[in-house]
């Protein structure tokens, strides 16, 4: 069974994301921002989380001006959206870097919980 | 620039000087070697501690380790335009002042060597507010002084970086990473180099103190400099403690932080705001001399120095 599991593809991950984080705006309230994952290795791509007055939504490519890079590994961000890995051990573990705004970064994870993927 | 006379050779050098006796002060008070702090302690910590814990110092540790190594490289316009204007005294005093700094810069990074943080890349903790006092008014200030060394530029380069870099923001430093490690009795190793980089510090202060004190007796278009300046910097100043506050609010509002620290945000920002008057109070005493011999005088009588 295990082995015959097929990951999900990044596009996949995001997609439910958004899926996600459109069922529930209000979890994402007090997190406006757009946060940018830049995919590393295998399935690499650039994917926004946008949150603001238009609702809550991901979509691939930099659509705009993110106010925080987060950049990983594929595996990893599976762990992260998992809930198996979060984001401030993984940037303690040096799976993850951050470029800009810290303080949202620290949101992310509790936008990550809210949900079960 | 060809030397005309030596100081040393026509006399001697003025033992009463307040540079030169802080400058004796310096050799006997800062002979602490950072390779001595045994940093074992503070590694097992470091290990025991939550990642939620770990990541509260980070911003703090990248703060410092960048602010002491912009320091020890900034430092060497003032030593050169002290120099060239004959000032023998406090050059001596400032070999032993970019002694200080280089120790304080080895001992942030071997802090984070062996709690095994070298590697990681801090950058991302430099606020705007931050840049733009270390990466852009520091060096701009400091080197302006390789081309022009008038009173106003001395000033302007002693106020940002003895009074606002070394005065506001690494006091306030200091403080808040006493704050929260000795409160949690915590990182032992790195508190008791807290400590001498501190005691360093003071000297450093006085010197800034000192330099823009003597430019301004009883000239109030000096001093006037000095204000402006340290009111231009200030939003910065108070920015970049602001950010970090705000970091660590932000952490301990989501409900999934696992830290047992401990901090006041408020009580921080307050902190950095008195350091802020109490720097230019300090200077503001100038205005009880007429000119710099009086200061001098005054300086080696009551003992300060
Ligand atoms: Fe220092
Ligand atoms: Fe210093």
């Amino acid at each position: 069974m295990a082995k015959n599991y097929v990951k999900p593809s990044m596009q996949e991950v995001f997609q439910i994301i958004d899926a996600a984080v459109k069922t529930d705006p209000s979890v994402t309230k007090g997190k406006e921002g757009v946060y940018q994952f830049n995919i590393k290795d295998e399935d690499e791509g650039t994917y926004q989380l946008i949150i603001d007055e238009n609702g809550p939504r991901t979509v691939e490519g930099a659509e705009q001006d993110p106010y925080v890079i987060l950049t990983l590994k594929a595996d990893h961000f599976r762990d992260l959206v998992a809930g198996d890995l979060n984001p401030t051990a993984a940037f303690m573990g040096g799976k993850l870097k951050i470029k800009g705004n810290m303080g949202l970064a620290l949101k992310l994870q509790t936008v990550l919980n809210s949900f079960d993927f | 620039m060809a030397h005309e006379s030596f100081q040393t050779v026509d006399g001697e050098i003025n033992w009463n000087a307040p540079m030169y006796r802080l400058y004796e002060k310096a050799k006997k008070n800062g002979k602490w070697n950072p390779a001595d702090i045994d940093f074992t302690q503070d590694k097992m910590d470091f290990d025991g501690m939550t990642e939620d814990e770990k990541i509260t110092s980070m911003p703090l540790v990248a703060s410092f380790s960048a602010g002491e190594e912009a320091v020890t490289l900034d430092i060497l316009p003032m030593v050169y335009a002290m120099a060239r204007q004959g000032r023998l005294e406090d050059t001596m005093f400032l070999t032993t002042f970019m002694h200080d700094e280089a120790k304080h810069t080895e001992m942030f990074s071997r802090w984070q060597q062996q709690v095994g943080v070298g590697e990681m890349e801090l950058s991302n903790f430099h606020s705007d507010s931050y840049k733009r006092i270390f990466y852009e008014e520091l060096p701009g200030s400091m080197e302006r002084l390789n081309v022009d060394d008038s009173p106003q530029a001395v000033i302007r380069a002693a106020t940002v970086y003895n009074m606002v870099v070394e005065g506001i923001l690494a006091e306030s430093g200091y403080h808040s990473f006493r704050e929260i490690f000795k409160k949690a009795g915590l990182l032992p190793g790195i508190l008791q180099g807290i400590d001498y980089l501190n005691q360093d510090e003071g000297r450093h202060l006085q010197f800034g103190i000192y330099t823009i004190q003597r430019l301004c007796a009883g000239k109030d278009e000096n001093l006037k400099v000095f204000h402006d300046y340290m009111d231009e910097l200030w939003p910065d100043a108070f920015g970049v403690v602001e950010y970090l506050t705000s970091l660590y609010d932000v952490q301990m509002a989501q409900d999934w932080t696992n830290s047992s620290l401990d901090f006041d945000s408020e009580a921080m920002k307050k902190y950095a705001k008195r350091q802020f008057d109490i720097r230019k109070k300090q200077v503001d005493r100038v205005k009880n001399f007429n000119n710099a011999q009086e200061l001098d005088e005054q300086l080696v009588k009551a003992g300060t120095v």
